[in-house]
């Protein structure tokens, strides 16, 4: 958001007419009126009708009295905890690197090779990896030649293909968000608790923890919330048993048969993956201040996370990229 | 000894994972120069690949239907996300607040849920596999990305120029077309790359919006994917990542530092 001052001071400055706002929001409110809030309520609404129209809790019914459903709602909230957990593991090390140990003419470098992943398509993420470990592909064949696996064999059609593409794919995120996250803090409050004493544990524990856990959760929203909706990946990868609750949403939604119930489906996939953020989020909030014990102490420096916390919430009012 | 240990193994973590990321990148690109037609080794190199690619009508198809989709949205996204972003930077916060929710609601919940929610309203106006539903729901999916750019330039950008330019005389319009517009123009461009970027690989969305006989390039190789891999699709993905590369590139040069257009920021714009 912009600061208070520098608003009052341009409106105060260059009073404009309202038509000439009314005229700048029209199209992209129209837009965003029919194409984003629009279908938002569908999902809500349009799962609790019948196909002839009528309100109806069946489809939900349907949903939570079926055990291949729930199954598959509990795989699919337990592959996306555990993908997004792990690639945030994977990926924190490497980006405290990138932030504290990386000389700075490298990084621009070395972020340009985490974003070119990123902004590629997923399909073709999808099908590079194919390649990588299919039968006689480029990993199976260094395999067979070392004499672990013999080459007509492949992991592909398992969950643990759909699974390591999945965690392949969060990665740049999490590396992005993470760096961010080692950034922000200050070498000088490091160097200061080391000063003082603190172990290397206390240090992780009470200094970087707390400084990093807001973006942690960030991190987890954004690549929780994306791994739920996964369906190419276990399609093409999961083979029979890696399926997830996407693939049954997409397969529903194609045959333009009963869509209703494909739009139950998503809604309880985004209220299921909203209440585990959430769980998620209050988690870390209480582990900000849980070790210390000592609640008066922490107040400041929760204070001062919980605003950062709010800033990051909000990713398109705090964008400071150009200049 | 200790204490130089652990930044040692971190850095290499690092580069370890570099590489891991490439890994399905390479993969794809040895393998366009490989012989095996099933992608398999040992390597002998051959440009075939990349000839019979140029007569494959199929896969060329619907790289032309990517691109026409992914230009026709770009353009209409980065008209109206410029327009938004400038009638937001002069509105109440009871406008901006919905917008920036429906905003963000676009960016986080799956490609997949929000492609359900568009099948069932297209198909309430009778848009439902058609072309025109396509390029909405690309337009609406990469709108906030043009405004996140241009937003954040606008907030950093001093009034002072606007006021410079009306006290010299300029009327409104005139102060918008030679002030502003220059003013916010990289973040313009860098916002079209972004929202070009996001359409063409939107493949939720495609999947399920296409009309009928028509294949983008994401849903051609989904389709295809499941009866092998082609060095045809390894050549044209090769192609499509030295582009991507190309676009960092310039994205960087653009914005100094094409990794915040990424991250979510969480400093205060020091500006």
């Amino acid at each position: 958001m912009t600061t208070p001052r520098t608003t009052l001071g341009r409106r105060k400055r260059r009073p404009r007419g309202a038509m000439a706002t009314g005229f700048l929001l029209t199209p992209g409110g129209l837009l965003l009126g029919s194409c984003a809030a629009l279908p938002l309520a569908a999902i809500v609404v349009s799962g609790f009708t019948s196909d002839a129209g009528s309100f109806t809790f069946a489809n939900f019914a349907t949903i939570f009295g079926n055990s291949v459903y729930m199954s598959l709602l509990g795989r699919t909230l337990l592959i996306a905890f555990f993908v997004t957990v792990i690639s945030i593991c994977l990926a924190w090390p490497a980006s405290w690197a990138l932030a504290r140990y990386t000389r700075p003419r490298l990084k621009p470098l070395i972020l340009g090779l985490v974003i070119i992943p990123y902004i590629t398509s997923q399909l073709l993420l999808i099908y590079g990896f194919v390649s990588l470990i299919q039968a006689g592909g480029p990993v199976m064949s260094a395999l067979s030649a070392i004499g672990l696996a013999s080459p007509q064999t492949s992991i592909m059609y398992t969950p643990t293909a759909n699974i390591m593409m999945l965690i392949v794919e969060s990665i740049p995120t999490a590396i992005l968000v993470m760096y961010s996250a080692s950034e922000q803090i200050n070498g000088s409050v490091l160097e200061a608790s080391r000063t003082l004493g603190a172990s290397k544990r206390f240090v992780f524990t009470r200094v970087i923890w707390p400084l990093s856990s807001a973006m942690i959760g960030v991190n987890f929203a954004l690549t929780f919330v994306q791994t739920v909706g996964a369906f190419a990946e276990p399609t093409i990868l999961g083979g029979p048993n890696g399926q997830m609750l996407g693939n049954a949403l997409a397969t529903q939604l194609q045959s333009g048969v009963n869509q209703q119930f494909a739009v139950a489906m998503a809604l309880v996939l985004l209220v299921a993956s909203l209440v585990v953020v959430g769980a998620v989020t209050l988690l870390l909030g209480w582990s900000r201040s849980a070790p210390s014990g000592i609640r008066r102490s922490t107040r400041p420096r929760a204070a001062l996370i919980a605003a950062q916390a709010q800033r990051a919430q909000e990713p398109l009012g705090t964008q400071g990229g150009l200049r | 000894m200790k204490k130089t240990a652990l930044p040692r193994l971190m850095t290499l973590w690092l580069y370890l994972l570099l590489v891991i990321l490439a890994l399905p990148l390479v993969s794809m690109a040895v393998l366009s120069v490989n012989q095996s037609r099933y992608g398999t080794f040992p390597f002998h190199f051959t440009s075939h690949w990349y000839t019979s690619l140029a007569g494959d009508s199929v896969l060329i198809g619907a790289l032309g239907t990517s691109l026409n989709l992914a230009l026709q949205a770009t353009i209409f996204a980065v008209i109206v996300g410029t327009l938004l972003s400038l009638g937001m930077a002069r509105s109440k916060r009871f406008i901006t607040v919905p917008i920036n929710g429906l905003l963000l609601a676009l960016l986080t919940v799956p490609a997949l849920i929000l492609a359900a929610g568009f099948v069932i309203v297209f198909t309430w106006f009778g848009l439902g596999s058609s072309s025109l539903g396509l390029v909405l729901g690309s337009i609406v999916t990469s709108v906030p990305f043009v405004v996140l750019l241009v937003s954040g330039r606008l907030r950093d950008l001093s009034p002072n120029y606007a006021e410079a330019a009306h006290s010299l005389g300029a009327g409104p319009l005139r102060t918008f077309l030679t002030i502003t517009i220059p003013l916010i123009a990289p973040s313009i461009a860098a916002g079209a790359m972004l929202a070009f970027v996001v359409t063409f690989n939107n493949f939720a969305i495609q999947l399920f919006l296409l009309p009928i006989g028509v294949s983008t390039l994401p849903v051609q190789i989904y389709s295809s994917v499941r009866y092998g891999v082609t060095p045809d699709v390894d050549a044209l993905a090769t192609i499509i990542i030295l582009s991507t590369v190309v676009l960092v590139v310039v994205l960087n040069w653009l914005s100094g530092n094409a990794a915040k257009l990424f991250t979510p920021q969480t400093k205060e714009a020091d500006g």
